[in-house]
């Protein structure tokens, strides 16, 4: 029951109160790069929380298994950024063979993925928050489910900004800042929620 | 030398990696509450990119194309690795403040663009020049944002303070939404400015 | 095969090129770390001290600050609580031989700036100065106790006075005998 409840805690934080986007400023730039869009943004969205949970796993498994046991824990970055590039190559050959479809609707974002700073820091903070192997896979899923929420909010008001009457210095990307201004300062009255 | 003087200024205005280019904008949210923090940052990103042009524009004609992206990051992650363990060891108080932004330096994607689209594709004099042009106006956008962060969240300048220690700040401004808030103005700021300087031409 | 060899060539050059680099700074990152405790610990003692003595337990780490005749001056504690309005907190306790408190830095904390950060604020920590585990009601004012609270951080406040209770409880524990004195 504790475990469960931890777990839960472990959820409702990675998804709004330490979301990854508006509180811990990780995966801006697919943030703001792929998101005018509703549909591409959720196309990045599962790319992300699919890769998210197995390079978060894979690296708690290489930390804890090869990395701790040698005292070579300085060797981190480079590891686990070698895990993610290889995983998101390993994860194009195989949507190209299982489903043509899929691939089509993943394929040009995957190459995006592996300089997502989103990626390798949930793997990071997985290890420096001392999770157990569980607690860092449902952490890094849910995060990704943070990060879709983030994009999918911005998409939605960046649909609506087309049409908006913006100030010139301000058109397109600074009036884009203001506004994830004014969706992280909501997504602080979260804070508190989680103990 | 005009030539080198034109990649050398390019940086900090006219295709700055931060303002124009909206690259590596992870870190420059993230660690610019203080000033001290953000030219800390600005200066470890500038080592790493200075480091990796270096070897990328001497060793990319013996990589072939197909290991191309994977080499550039190794080479990359070596530096951040050696630039970590610098801070470790010589300013301790950086490393606890930046904490997991120095290791996420690796996928700061203006290095490994500034790799692919220029110390790639030209000698090393030229690399070194871009890469420290373009490290020094990454590092002035991180101090413009952290120091127009620091004055109005927490009223100090470089730790010193500006107003009393009762006094309020705007500490919406040393928070998240203030990161965001702070570099839309600053872009919006810089907009205007240059459409000003282009009409009086 | 020629790109597999390079990539190789790469990874082995860096590898052997970082194990250099950080063979020479373990050294450096050790004494820094070293250098941060001490600090820390010369911020929460209001005298100077001469050498600094570590005791590790179970449950925590004690630093015990001794002057140049080698008489004890004060002990130093790391304690923290899950109690704070954003979860853990951590602090480092000092006190005095007879375990009074001297002070106390916050190592660690996630509390709401300009609320409940203000923690670390020498207007909240200067209260506690004095104070034992026994001559001390440690409630919020609120519920009737000594500890006054800041303004709208009353979650905040209480988490500081957990924690150091801890570490006070952690002291009379490790040092029952000058507690007697």
């Amino acid at each position: 029951m504790n475990e469960l409840s931890g777990l839960l805690l472990v959820i409702v934080s990675a998804i709004f109160v330490n979301n990854v986007v508006f509180a811990r400023f990780l995966g801006i730039c697919p943030y703001l790069g792929v998101s005018r869009k509703l549909d591409t943004a959720l196309g990045m969205g599962f790319a992300v929380t699919f890769v998210m949970t197995i390079a978060t796993a894979i690296g708690y498994v290489l930390h804890y298994g090869i990395l701790v046991p040698f005292k070579i824990e300085f060797m981190q970055t480079i590891m686990f950024i070698l895990v993610i590039a290889s995983l998101v190559q390993l994860v194009e050959i195989v949507l190209k063979k299982v489903s043509k479809s899929l691939y089509n609707s993943l394929g040009i974002f995957l190459p995006l993925i592996t300089t997502n700073c989103a990626i390798l820091g949930v793997a990071l903070i997985a290890i420096q928050e001392d999770y157990s192997f569980v607690t860092s896979v449902v952490f890094a899923f849910f995060s990704a489910m943070g990060f879709i929420l983030a994009i999918l909010l911005f998409a939605g008001i960046r649909e609506k900004l087309e049409e908006a009457d913006v100030p010139k210095p301000f058109k397109n990307v600074p009036i884009g800042f203001i506004s994830a201004a004014i969706l992280s300062l909501a997504f602080m009255g979260f804070s508190g929620l989680v103990k | 030398m005009n030539e080198a003087l034109n990649i050398f200024t390019r940086g900090f205005v006219k295709e700055n990696p931060v303002t124009k280019m909206l690259l590596g904008l992870c870190p420059v949210l993230a660690v610019t509450t203080t000033a001290i923090n953000g030219l800390g940052m600005g200066l470890a990103t500038t080592f790493v990119l200075l480091g990796s042009n270096v070897v990328i524009a001497l060793a990319s004609k013996a990589i072939p194309s197909t290991v191309r992206i994977p080499s550039f990051i190794l080479v990359i992650a070596t530096f951040v690795t050696i630039v970590d363990l610098l801070i470790q060891a010589f300013s301790p108080e950086l490393n606890q403040s930046l904490g997991i932004f120095i290791p996420l330096i690796v996928v700061n994607c203006m290095i490994l663009g500034r790799a692919e689209a220029f110390a790639s594709r030209n000698g090393l004099w030229y690399s070194i020049i871009d890469a420290i042009g373009m490290g020094l106006g990454f590092t002035f956008a991180l101090l413009l944002l952290s120091i127009f962060r620091e004055v109005l969240g927490a009223g100090t300048i470089f730790n010193i303070p500006l107003v009393g220690e009762d006094a309020s700040t705007i500490l919406v401004f040393a928070l998240p939404p203030g990161a965001f808030a702070g570099l839309g103005l600053i872009i919006a700021g810089l907009n205007s400015l240059e459409k000003k300087m282009g009409d009086k031409k | 095969m020629r790109p597999i060899t390079i990539l190789t060539i790469v990874g082995i050059l860096s590898a052997s090129l970082l194990a250099v680099v950080e063979d020479l700074t373990r050294e450096p990152i050790a004494i820094a770390k070293e250098q941060m405790k001490r600090k820390a610990i010369e911020q929460i003692f209001p005298f100077p001290f001469d050498s600094l003595r570590t005791v590790t337990t179970e449950q925590t780490t004690f630093y015990e600050a001794y002057n140049q005749d080698n008489a004890i001056e004060g002990i130093a504690v790391e304690t923290s609580t899950e109690e704070g309005y954003s979860g853990l907190i951590e602090i480092l306790l000092g006190v005095s031989p007879d375990q009074k408190i001297l002070g106390y830095k916050v190592l660690f904390h996630r509390e709401t700036p300009g609320l409940g950060d203000k923690i670390d604020k020498p207007k909240f920590k200067e209260q506690f100065k004095g104070r034992t585990l026994e001559n001390t009601n440690w409630k919020v004012k609120k519920d009737g106790g000594d500890i006054d609270e800041l303004t709208a951080a009353t979650i905040s406040s209480k988490a500081v006075a957990n924690a150091v209770v801890k570490g006070l409880e952690f002291i009379k524990e490790q040092y029952p005998k000058s507690s007697a004195e």
